[in-house]
């Protein structure tokens, strides 16, 4: 094994079962710094399992996790994450959902005050301070989901499907929001979706994995020049390819035969 | 939020909700009026606004009022004091859910303005006796909304809380209980109608002072205008009670959705 100290997230040799079911089997992961890693691939895979292992929400069964070189055995404030409910929390106000974390981190009320107004303004929500999220749309919840999230500072982030609840004007608006965040902040990312053109589009790599029991079956590093407008990268050859190639290794996953169908 | 509507709009909301109750007095006013039956046992409307006059200038009313209220709220107080603290502790603590547990459970269909006499012997007429059947009343609800509330608690809130760094003593305060507090205002809402009713029995029972007192006294000299005049009283003061304790909720619970509330 080499080059584990090297990496943001190390994954070795990972597995999960739940009673007499394997989940996830035998994975091995390695993200650098500044990565934005996507995992794709059919249903009841195990990936959203292998994510909350890496948050430390569900222990493993057998293998390694290492962040930053030391194990997770626990949830830990270097690792964010933003479930697909977004869960928000509904009795507080968009400023203190987005405060929270910052106010947990006991950091001072200039601070926080300062860190809320820049994310309010990046994700467009001036003058929704004092809204619950009930009084929100989907977009917007996820945006505060987002906002929360990077404003007290992880290094790492995790996603779990982030706008599969959104239609689709909404999921590429708040796609490209996500890389202007990305972008600028230089988070480690993993995010878990299902959707082969937002994971091509996002990341700089994308790992297919196998139906059940969850093994990472392909990767496909995206070399995709970003510089552009969204219709630019959608449009060119370099993009259609790869995404093909993912979205042709997917469904092979799922049309295999045999594994467990449910 | 609710609009304020016009003027005669909001009229005619109250004429609605008023309705109903104006029918019954009309009914009643109706019945003894055609001699139906003997006045009595059923006195007419002005007989018994005639009594609560009486009553109201004496001002023993009041102070029979003033004795009910502090009681019931003393009681609902101390039930919440008690009932909150005690209903998260079992919900979060196996050992405290398998000393209290069984207590709560046997103790949940006893009738517990049985216990006044014996309370009597223990605490005297009145005041403490009284106060203490209706805590042990709006206990009960309390603790079982809190239990319900404090476990129903959806896990994402607990792993958000959890990633965000939240430590162990401010996931109670700034999670759990704010999660809960829905359940929780349920459950106190139950416990303000139980503490009128067990207020009011433990003073018929044995008292010297409470609406309750002055129901049984004059149910028992035959003066029903007055009874009533005293019933009436107390159903005026619960109802309101309890419209104050929905307002204070659609505040506390501002940020939940409307029709979430008083389910």
């Amino acid at each position: 094994m080499q080059g584990v100290t090297g990496s943001k997230i190390a994954v070795e040799s990972l597995s999960k079962s739940f009673d007499s079911i394997t989940a996830v089997d035998n994975i091995d992961l390695k993200i650098g710094e500044g990565e934005f890693v996507s995992l794709v691939g059919p249903s009841g895979c195990g990936k959203s399992t292998l994510l909350y292992m890496i948050g430390g929400f569900v222990q493993p069964t057998g293998g390694r996790l290492l962040a930053d070189g030391k194990p997770i055995t626990k949830p830990g404030i270097d690792r964010g994450i933003v479930f697909q409910d977004y869960a928000l929390f509904p009795w507080l106000t968009v400023y203190d959902n987005i405060a929270y974390g910052l106010q947990m981190r006991g950091c001072s009320r200039a601070e926080e005050q300062a860190t809320v107004s820049r994310y309010i303004d990046l994700i467009g929500l001036k003058g929704f301070e004092t809204r619950y999220p009930r009084e929100l749309s989907g977009g917007m919840k996820q945006r505060v989901a987002l906002a929360r999230t990077f404003a007290y500072g992880p290094d790492i982030l995790l996603l779990d499907e982030p706008f599969g609840a959104l239609d689709s004007q909404t999921r590429e608006i708040m796609q490209d929001e996500l890389l202007r965040l990305w972008r600028s902040t230089g988070k480690t990312i993993l995010m878990v979706t299902h959707d082969v053109s937002e994971a091509v589009y996002l990341s700089t790599r994308v790992c297919v994995m196998s139906r059940r029991p969850g093994r990472i079956v392909r990767e496909f590093p995206i070399t995709l020049d970003r510089t552009g407008p969204r219709e630019s990268i959608v449009l060119s050859a370099a993009y259609t390819e790869l995404h093909n190639q993912v979205w042709l290794a997917v469904r092979h996953e799922v049309l295999v035969p045999g594994g467990d169908t449910p | 939020m609710s609009g304020g509507g016009t003027a005669s709009s909001r009229g005619m909301r109250l004429l609605s909700k008023a309705g109903p109750f104006l029918i019954c007095l009309a009914i009643w006013q109706a019945i003894t009026m055609l001699g139906i039956t003997d006045p009595a046992f059923l006195p007419g409307l002005g007989s018994i606004w005639a009594a609560f006059r009486d009553l109201a200038v004496e001002k023993t009313l009041w102070i029979d009022l003033a004795t009910s209220l502090m009681t019931a709220g003393l009681g609902l107080l101390f039930g919440i004091l008690i009932g909150v603290p005690l209903g998260a502790a079992m919900a979060l603590s196996p050992r405290a859910d398998g000393f209290f547990g069984p207590i709560v459970k046997a103790t949940y269909s006893l009738p517990k303005s049985a216990l006044v006499p014996l309370f009597v012997l223990w605490f005297g007429v009145g005041g403490l006796t009284n106060i203490l059947a209706t805590v042990l009343t709006t206990l009960l609800p309390i603790v079982i909304y809190t239990y319900h509330g404090v476990h129903g608690v959806p896990r994402l809130f607990l792993w958000s809380a959890a990633a965000f760094g939240t430590p162990r003593w401010k996931l109670l305060t700034r999670i759990i209980l704010p999660a809960a507090l829905p359940a929780i205002f349920t459950g106190i809402r139950i416990a303000l109608g139980f503490a009128f009713i067990v207020t009011i029995a433990a003073e018929m029972i044995v008292s010297n002072h409470g609406i309750g007192k002055l129901m049984f006294f004059f149910g028992d000299s035959g003066s029903y205008n007055y009874m009533f005049a005293a019933v009436i009283t107390i159903v005026v003061a619960a109802y309101l009670a309890d419209r104050a304790f929905v307002i204070l909720t659609d505040y506390v619970l501002r940020w939940q959705e409307p029709a979430e509330r008083h389910a």
